[in-house]
């Protein structure tokens, strides 16, 4: 998967042992962006069914759009966290092996900086 | 392959539809051949509309195709419209019963990414159906063209109250 101007925060992300991908997607619209993602991992599926859930917790929680949100799934063979920031949401691949608390840390950071990335 | 064939195994049709409609979380969903007949369909009520949304959806391909001939690619892979409440996916593949197309209509309770996902896995299921096997494609261009030029006719009729 081709990276380009969001590298910097995939890499803030992808860095930790145990991530298997970190991707920015659009909310909305559950596409990829940006991202990249070991071999194995379906990018594209990840991002469509994550961002459905997000956008489902979202609703049910009455999060207004816009307001920064998080969301992890936990699954036996790993888990998915999910940051999201404005129409952008940031989400990362764990390993069961990977130190979630600070891959998790990392992506609500990385998250933040979204919005301000994509208009540079 | 001729109408008649096509009508021996579109019962078949139904199965992976449904399962698409449940696993995307689609409004409408339509099965047509490059000629706009209907092979299944999930959530028209009314025939009328059926019809309309497939002769236009076939017309739409056949525009896209000449689109993509002019420049310079053999087609495009989807086509997808997006409205403010609903989005329209239009998706085609080959398979051995001809090329055949996927319709569908969707709002905020699925998205663009969901339906290209599970569409992949709704043309897998297609190919795989033991009916695909003894399907036989004969559409000729000629055909192509006249049936779609009928459909086209029926529509406009129909909205012009012909």
């Amino acid at each position: 998967m081709r990276t380009g101007a969001y590298e910097e925060l995939l890499n803030q992300v992808m860095r930790f042992p145990g991530v298997r991908g970190a991707l920015v997607v659009a909310i909305r619209d559950g596409l990829v962006v940006d991202g990249r993602v070991h071999v194995g991992v379906h990018g594209e599926a990840v991002a469509a069914l994550a961002a459905s859930l997000y956008r489902r917790a979202c609703r049910a929680t009455g999060a207004k759009r816009g307001q920064g949100r998080t969301l992890e799934l936990d699954a036996a063979e790993g888990r998915i966290l999910i940051a999201g920031k404005d129409d952008l949401a940031l989400m990362a691949v764990l390993e069961r092996r990977a130190n979630a608390g600070q891959a998790r840390l990392a992506v609500r950071r990385a998250a933040q900086k979204l919005a301000k990335t994509g208009r540079k | 392959m001729e109408r008649l064939d096509l009508g021996e195994i579109q019962d078949a049709f139904s199965t992976p539809l449904e399962q698409f409609v449940r696993d995307s979380g689609v409004r409408l969903a339509v099965l047509i051949n490059r000629s706009g007949q209907i092979l299944a369909q999930h959530g028209f009520d009314r025939f009328y509309d059926l019809i309309g949304v497939a002769a236009l959806a076939a017309g739409i391909n056949a525009s896209s195709r000449a689109l993509a001939s002019q420049l310079g690619e053999d087609q495009f892979e989807h086509l997808h419209h997006a409205g403010q409440v609903r989005q329209l996916f239009l998706g085609h593949f080959d398979s051995a019963a001809g090329q055949l197309m996927l319709v569908t209509v969707f709002d905020d309770s699925s998205s663009i990414g969901l339906v290209r996902v599970f569409f992949e896995d709704f043309v897998r299921r297609i190919r795989q159906l033991p009916e695909m096997d003894v399907a036989r494609s004969s559409v000729s261009a000629r055909e192509f063209e006249a049936e779609l030029e009928s459909s086209l006719d029926r529509l406009f009729q129909d909205l012009i109250g012909g």
